[in-house]
């Protein structure tokens, strides 16, 4: 696969607050790529950083393999689409369309029939002649794009470009910007703050958090394998236990928790005595009301919440954390107030070595009370 | 019923009576502007001739000269500044601007004697005569901050991300500037020059201080005049100047009517 972009060792500070650390990735030519990560995390900075809008503090951005941090934004063959589309608003629709071009010094009459095409290709055939304020935001969004593809670059950058739609055209236009996507073959790098919108879209995720990168993986290895507490977290739901390795066997691996303690694949790379964060996604939970070998973790159910074709449960171990556990819509469930022990299938079990920085992070979440009680261990 | 027609009566006295305060001294200069007597006093009979007389006056007529000079020339100056100010406060950060923000308004806020004098005295100091020159200056400094206040109403408007829509698109800064900056800030500059030819054409106090004698101004011409009496004289000029003022706002009104037809039709 061709290199397009690669950020190496980037840092953007805004004065004294470090807004990047270290940032390292490479995009490849024709993939699509997603920066995900909550609000503040820099997803706006770094796109704007590609662009050109704004230098790195230190290190490096290439694009095609060539450093383009002595190139101004018209230069780069990089567009972007704005989340606020940021249309022309003192031009008409051909005329926003055609800026690129004529820019690009392309003769009027060349323009035309390129602008045509264009509209044609994000569905707007005969709009050219219009105002912007004839336009509904799904169209505008359309439009903001047409502008971008105009002058085919080899990069699309889009921040956050249907956050301003509403739910249902926003669906309809993330199948029509991956048809896009897919035509063309223009590498696209996507941000978003959400979640099911970028594992449906992406190619990769970059999972970013504070600055910084915590995993960048296809959407299954995210889901499968997080690295990191947060992106468990972060991507769907998760449960997360806190707990050292207390005894290593030839066919056991154990993990003393607060609440007992679980058993994980033996071929784990872990040390006794070692720290260590396991994550189980709720669907993989099982609850039984006689103890499992291996397992000790006793739990109350606590609530059901029916989801249409699955039902969400609630149970409560004994010291207060809340377990999510999610069943097939069809199953019978255990009754509220029923005792019992969870348990879960040791392939399905997700090991993630602790790094202090986890266990700073594990406190930031009220899921992981258990953590204060435990800590300094 | 009837208590609301006598407050309706009343309504409409006072309303009147408004109209004839502001409108009956501006009907009597141009009833007696066409009057054949010099006094003021009774209309004798009708007449073109005071018109004529204006404009075979090489005072007036070289004061009027001047007054348009100095009111394009300050104008056109103090729209070039006082725009690239605008931006240049809204997009820069730089030490002292806060300050700058402020100081920018003194000209509007501080009484014009003040100004007049202010300019009097640093054109006594650096040396420059008093001319045409001396009062192009003052004018462009008292029109400056209008020009800036009026661009940078608009400025705020208008979304920052679209020079860097540009720029993504491969403009150039300078054409950035050109193709989308200008073309929306265009309303505020033309206001902003409308504010400035207005002031500086009208200005006594500050013209007062800063004109040469060869290069005096219409205002202060007729202002001279009205020192020996008002002659039917300055009641021609009056109306005339009424006449652009009436025909000016109309054009104005017409355009803007056709303007909000046009883009309503659309
Ligand atoms: N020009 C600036 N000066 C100072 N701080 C800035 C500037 N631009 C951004 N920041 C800060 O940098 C951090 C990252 O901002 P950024 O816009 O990249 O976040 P984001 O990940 O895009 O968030 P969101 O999802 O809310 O758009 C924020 O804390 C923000 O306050
Ligand atoms: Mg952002």
């Amino acid at each position: 696969m061709k290199e397009m972009i690669r950020l190496s060792s980037i840092k953007k500070n805004y004065g004294d607050v470090k807004i990047i650390k270290d940032l390292n990735f490479t995009v490849y030519e024709g993939e699509f790529l997603t920066m995900l990560g909550p609000s503040g995390c820099g997803k706006t900075t770094t796109l704007r950083m590609i662009a050109g809008f704004e230098e790195p503090t230190s290190g490096e951005i290439m694009l095609n393999e060539k450093p383009v941090s002595n190139l101004p934004p018209y230069k780069r063959k990089i567009n972007t689409v704005f989340q606020n589309y940021a249309l022309f608003p003192h031009l008409t629709v051909a005329q926003n369309v055609g800026f690129g071009l004529k820019m690009a010094g392309v003769p009027k009459v060349k323009r035309g029939p390129q602008v045509e095409k264009m509209l044609k290709l994000v569905q707007l055939e005969g709009y050219g002649n219009r105002k912007l304020d004839q336009l509904s935001g799904g169209q505008k969004q359309r439009i903001a794009i047409a502008r971008a593809l105009i002058n085919h670059p080899q990069v699309l950058l889009l921040d956050e470009p249907l956050s301003a739609l509403d739910l249902k055209l926003r669906k309809q236009m993330q199948l029509e910007l991956k048809r896009l996507q897919r035509k063309l073959g223009i590498t696209f790098v996507y941000v978003t703050h959400d979640q099911e919108e970028a594992l449906m879209m992406s190619d990769r995720i970059a999972v970013m958090n504070k600055g910084h990168l915590e995993q960048i993986a296809d959407p299954r290895t995210l889901y499968e394998q997080p690295k990191t507490c947060f992106v468990a977290n972060f991507i769907g739901e998760s449960n997360i236990f806190y707990g050292k390795v207390s005894e290593i066997t030839k066919t056991d691996t154990k993990v003393t928790i607060e609440n007992g303690y679980l058993t994980l694949q033996s071929d784990k790379p872990v040390f006794e005595k070692q720290i260590v964060n396991i994550v189980i996604r709720p669907e993989k939970v099982k609850f039984s009301t006689t103890e499992v070998p291996g397992f000790h973790i006793p739990a109350t159910v606590a609530e059901h919440y029916y989801a249409g074709n699955v039902n969400k449960s609630v149970l409560r171990l004994p010291n207060g954390m809340a377990l999510k556990m999610t069943s097939a819509g069809d199953q019978k469930l255990p009754e509220i107030g029923k005792s019992g022990f969870v348990y879960w299938e040791l392939a399905d079990a997700i090991l993630i070595k602790t790094t202090s920085d986890d266990v700073f992070k594990a406190v930031d979440n009220p899921d992981f009370s258990m953590v204060n009680q435990m800590g300094g261990d | 019923m009837t208590r609301s027609k006598h407050v309706d009566f009343w309504k409409n006295s006072l309303i009147g009576l408004v109209f004839v305060f502001l409108y009956l001294p501006i009907l009597v200069i141009i009833v007696f502007s066409f009057n054949t007597s010099k006094l003021n006093i009774l209309f004798k009979g009708f007449t073109f001739k005071w018109y004529a007389l204006v404009f075979h006056n090489v005072q007036i007529m070289s004061a009027l000269e001047n007054t348009l000079i100095v009111g394009i020339i300050s104008t056109a100056l103090a729209t070039i500044i006082g725009t690239l100010g605008a931006i240049g406060m809204q997009k820069y950060n730089f030490p002292g601007k806060a300050i700058l923000d402020k100081v920018l308004y003194i000209p509007i806020v501080i009484p014009e004697v003040v100004l007049g004098i202010a300019l009097l005295s640093i054109y006594s100091l650096a040396g420059i005569p008093l001319s045409l020159f001396s009062l192009i200056l003052a004018h462009v400094t008292f029109c400056i901050p209008f020009v800036v206040l009026t661009v940078r109403s608009r400025l705020v408007g208008i979304d920052q991300t679209l020079e860097e829509a540009a720029l993504d698109l491969g403009a150039t800064p300078l054409k950035a500037f050109i193709q989308v900056l200008l073309p929306l800030l265009i309303p505020g500059i033309i206001s902003g020059a409308g504010f400035s030819f207005a002031l500086s054409i009208d200005d006594v106090i500050i013209s007062f201080f800063t004109t040469g004698p060869a290069s005096t101004t219409f205002p202060l011409q007729v202002y001279a005049m009205v020192k020996t009496g008002i002659t039917p004289e300055i009641n021609a000029i009056s109306t005339l100047m009424m006449l652009v003022i009436v025909v000016g706002i109309a054009a104005n009104a017409i355009f803007q009517v056709s303007k909000l037809k046009r883009s309503k039709r659309k």
